[in-house]
C-alpha cells in the first residue's frame, strides 16, 4: 500500500504567475514522457519482474516518480493560480480553461489527455527495462527543452533537479538490466538438458 | 508557515533525499556494506528529525504512521503545494 | 565549448581479476572436455547436433558470466585497478570447434539443403554462420566489452557522497552522477 507524506521531495518555487510556462510544464504532469506515465509504467511492470532487485527498484523509482508528479503539479498550480482571464487568453490556455478552469488535469503541452498507450508493459523483463531506460532519456530531453523555454529561474531550478533525477534513474535501470542478463544467463544453464549446473566452477576466495 | 517550520522541513527533505538515493543504490547493490551503513545512519537521523517535527507541527504521514497529538493536526494548512519556499 | 561529463573519461570494459580469469579458464576447459566426447554419460541428442554445439558455446559464455559475477551479487564488479590494462583473455584454441564438430555442422547443412528447405529462397544455400549464431560465442569484442547486441551500463561503485545540502540541490547524492550541462547539445543557433 502507499501512504502520503505531507511534504514535497524538493522545495519547488515559483517566482511569478506565468500561465505560458505552465502550459509547457504541464506536459511533465500528463504528457507522454511525464511523471504520471513514468510512475504508472514502473509500478505496473514490477509484478512480472523475476528478480528481487528489479521488483524493489521498480517499486521505489515508481514511488519517487509519484513525488515528482506532485512537484510538477505544484509548479503548474502556482504558475496559473493567480492568472487573470486576460493572462490565460494571452498564454493560449483558454482551451484548457474552458475544460478545467485552473484545476490540474493530465494533459500534454497541447492539451491532449493522458492515455495508457504512452506506456508499455511487455512481460519480457529485458524489454521492459529497456523501455524504462528510454523513458528516462525521453523525460530528460523534455526537461532540457523545458529549461530552454523557462523564463522563471525558480522554476528552472526545480526542473534541473528533476532532470538530474532522470539520469540517476537511468543508471539504476542500467544496473537492473545487467542483473537481468546475469539472471537469464543462469536460467539458461539450469534449463539446458543434460547439463549439470553443479559443474560450473564458482570462484573461491 | 513560519521560518522555523520551513527550516525543519528542509532538513527533513535533505535527510530523506539522501536516504532515497541510498535506497535506490542498495536496490541494485544489496551487498554493499558501506552504502548500507550510510543508509542506516541517514535513516536514523531522518526518524529522529521526523519525530521532532511531528511533535510540534503534527503528523507528516497519514494512516497512523505519523505522531498524532491531542488535536487532529493532519488537516492543518498549508499542504505541500501551498507552501511558499521563496525567501521573502 | 566542449562539454565535460564527469566520470565519463574512463572507457568501459568488463575487467576480471586473476581469480575470475582463472575460473573462466577452468570453466572453458571443463566445457571443452565435456559432452560431445564424453562416453561415460549418455549423450543427449541436443548436445551432438549443431544446435547443441551452439548450446555449448552459450553455456561457455554463461559460465563466463557466472564466473564474472560469482564473487558477489552486486550488479557487477569492476576493478578500477585493472582499468588501464585490458588483457586478451582468450585465444581460440585448436581443440575448440574440433573437426568432428565442423563435420557435423557441415553434414547437417547438406541435409537441410537436400531436404529442399531452401531458405530464404528456393534453392538458396544457407550460410554456415546462420546456424552457428543462435547465441553469441566468445569473440575478441565480446571478451572485452561483453556480449554483443546487448546494452550495458557501467555499474556504479560506492565512493564519495555529497553533503546533504548539496545532494538535494543537485539532485543526486553521488558526485559521479552529477551532470552540469544538457546531455543533448544542439548546434549553435538552433
Amino acid at each position: 500500500m502507499w501512504v502520503y507524506q505531507k511534504m514535497l521531495q524538493y522545495p519547488a518555487r515559483v517566482r511569478s504567475t506565468n500561465p505560458r510556462l505552465a502550459k509547457a510544464v504541464i506536459t511533465q504532469y500528463g504528457g507522454p514522457d511525464g511523471e504520471l506515465a513514468a510512475s504508472l509504467r514502473y509500478l505496473t511492470q514490477r509484478y512480472t519482474m523475476p528478480i528481487p532487485e528489479a521488483k524493489a527498484a521498480l517499486t521505489d523509482i515508481g514511488t519517487e516518480e509519484l513525488a515528482h508528479m506532485e512537484i510538477v503539479a505544484t509548479l503548474v498550480y502556482n504558475l496559473i493560480r493567480d492568472a487573470s482571464i486576460a493572462d490565460i487568453k494571452r498564454a493560449g490556455l483558454d482551451g484548457y480553461y474552458a475544460d478545467h478552469d485552473k484545476a490540474l488535469y493530465f494533459v500534454n503541452a497541447e492539451g491532449a489527455p493522458w492515455v495508457a498507450s504512452y506506456i508499455q508493459s511487455k512481460g519480457d523483463p529485458i524489454t521492459d527495462i529497456h523501455e524504462n531506460m528510454a523513458a528516462e532519456q525521453k523525460a530528460r530531453s523534455t526537461y532540457e527543452y523545458l529549461i530552454q523555454l523557462s523564463d522563471d529561474p525558480d522554476v528552472t531550478d526545480t526542473l534541473r533537479f528533476l532532470w538530474q533525477r532522470e539520469i540517476v534513474h537511468f543508471q539504476r535501470f542500467g544496473e537492473i538490466l545487467n542483473l537481468l542478463h546475469d539472471y537469464y544467463g543462469r536460467e539458461r544453464v539450469f534449463h539446458m538438458k543434460g547439463w549439470d549446473p553443479q559443474r560450473i566452477p564458482a570462484v573461491e576466495k | 508557515m513560519d521560518a522555523r517550520q520551513k527550516e525543519m522541513l528542509l532538513r527533513l527533505m535533505e535527510l530523506q533525499f539522501a536516504a532515497t538515493e541510498l535506497n535506490l543504490y542498495l536496490d541494485t547493490h544489496p551487498d554493499d556494506t558501506r552504502a548500507l551503513q550510510e543508509f542506516r545512519m541517514r535513516s536514523q537521523e531522518l526518524m529522529s528529525a521526523k519525530m521532532e517535527y511531528e511533535r510540534i507541527y503534527g503528523p507528516l504521514l497519514n494512516f497512523g504512521l505519523g505522531m498524532t497529538g491531542r488535536t487532529w493536526q493532519w488537516i492543518q494548512d498549508p499542504w505541500p503545494w501551498e507552501v511558499n519556499w521563496r525567501r521573502s | 565549448m566542449r562539454r565535460q561529463l564527469p566520470g565519463s573519461h574512463k572507457p568501459f570494459r568488463l575487467i576480471r581479476d586473476s581469480d575470475r580469469e582463472l575460473a573462466r579458464e577452468q570453466a572453458r576447459r571443463r566445457l571443452r572436455r565435456q559432452p560431445p566426447q564424453a562416453e561415460d554419460t549418455p549423450i543427449d541428442d541436443e548436445l551432438t547436433s549443431p544446435a547443441g554445439r551452439t548450446g555449448i558455446q552459450s553455456i561457455a559464455s554463461t559460465a563466463d558470466r557466472l564466473a564474472r559475477t560469482a564473487s558477489g551479487s552486486d550488479c557487477c564488479r569492476i576493478d578500477p585497478g585493472d582499468l588501464s590494462a585490458p588483457t586478451v583473455l582468450h585465444q581460440s584454441s585448436p581443440d575448440e570447434g574440433s573437426m568432428e564438430n565442423r563435420d557435423k555442422e557441415a553434414s547437417s547443412l547438406t541435409q537441410a539443403a537436400q531436404s529442399g528447405s531452401g531458405w530464404p529462397f528456393e534453392g538458396g544455400e544457407p550460410e554456415a554462420t546462420h546456424v552457428a549464431s543462435q547465441t553469441a560465442p566468445d569473440t575478441p569484442s565480446s571478451l572485452i566489452f561483453g556480449e554483443l547486441a546487448t546494452a550495458y551500463v557501467p555499474c556504479q561503485m560506492f565512493g564519495q557522497t555529497l553533503s546533504l545540502r548539496d545532494a538535494l540541490r543537485t539532485g543526486t547524492l553521488f558526485p559521479e552522477l552529477v551532470r552540469n550541462v544538457p546531455l543533448y547539445q544542439k548546434p549553435p543557433g538552433t
